[in-house]
């Protein structure tokens, strides 16, 4: 061996063993790269599902005035809107809209008003998501402590009245 | 001095193989920490699910139109105190693959 340059078996060495290393690196690249593009997805997923859910609760708590109603709404001034567009939350008062989350959400029923034993009301909300395969769902109820004797019903659109 | 490398002209194919091996090792030890983000990402989804559902335990006992007095919060405006008897109630919940737990506690008062 020498002077003249490498064998073929040397050759052929460095070349499997080259291909090893690349081979090895680059499934390690995109394993990186899918898992970091994964946990984005769930992180925005998971964050807007759940800061829906606290905007519905929040402005639901107190309202003096509830209805579910069909889509497509029919704005009435004094009243607030929030309901599920296509795959998307929307709030609309006075005219103007707001888009409460990304194009993620599930197309179903997401309000439900409930009553219980004493004519107390409950809005159940159903908050379903996916955004690149991934899936994530919130439920809860809130207590609508200023209305009462409200009949049962589901939708994707509420009406309210604030006190 | 003793040199680790004897060979003059370069590396020899053994200890090219046992640096790979090496290196290997340290790779292995870094996926875990990549995988380690998605537990940690699905633990606080269970998180807000725990929440959510200890909320709406929480909304069902407001909605009770009698609580038992058993505390009495006194809240002071200025020389006046003003009692109000009432209940505090506890929700918890566990959640998620660490076997942690999310606690509510209200005061509710009589109505």
């Amino acid at each position: 061996m020498h002077r003249k340059g490498f064998t073929i078996v040397e050759l052929i060495i460095v070349l499997a063993l080259l291909g090893i290393v690349l081979g090895v690196g680059y499934n390690l690249f995109f394993y990186g790269e899918n898992t970091f593009r994964t946990g984005s997805s769930k992180y925005q997923l998971q964050s807007d599902v759940r800061l829906v859910s606290d905007f519905i609760s929040e402005e639901i708590r107190n309202a003096v005035e509830l209805d579910i109603v069909s889509l497509p709404i029919t704005a009435q001034t004094g009243y607030h809107y929030i309901y599920l567009d296509g795959a998307t939350i929307k709030y609309q008062f006075n005219g103007k809209t707001e888009n409460k989350t990304n194009a993620i959400m599930n197309d179903q029923a997401i309000f439900a008003i409930k009553k219980d034993a004493n004519n107390k009301n409950f809005l159940k909300i159903t908050l379903k998501g996916k955004l690149n395969g991934q899936e994530y769902d919130l439920a809860t109820e809130i207590f609508l402590s200023n209305i009462s004797n409200k009949a049962a019903a589901s939708g994707k659109a509420i009406r309210y009245k604030k006190p | 001095m003793k040199t680790l490398i004897h060979n003059k002209h370069g590396f020899s194919l053994v200890e090219i193989l046992v640096a790979f091996f090496i290196i290997s090792l340290l790779a292995m030890a870094v996926i875990p920490a990549l995988t380690y983000g998605f537990l940690q990402i699905d633990d606080s989804g269970d998180k807000s699910k725990a929440l959510a559902s200890v909320q709406q335990s929480v909304e069902t006992e407001l909605a009770k139109s009698t609580v038992p007095k058993t505390h009495t919060v006194t809240v002071k405006f200025g020389s006046t105190n003003v009692s109000i008897d009432g209940v505090i109630i506890q929700k918890e919940e566990s959640y998620g693959n660490f076997s942690n737990k999310v606690k509510v506690d209200v005061f509710i008062p009589n109505k």
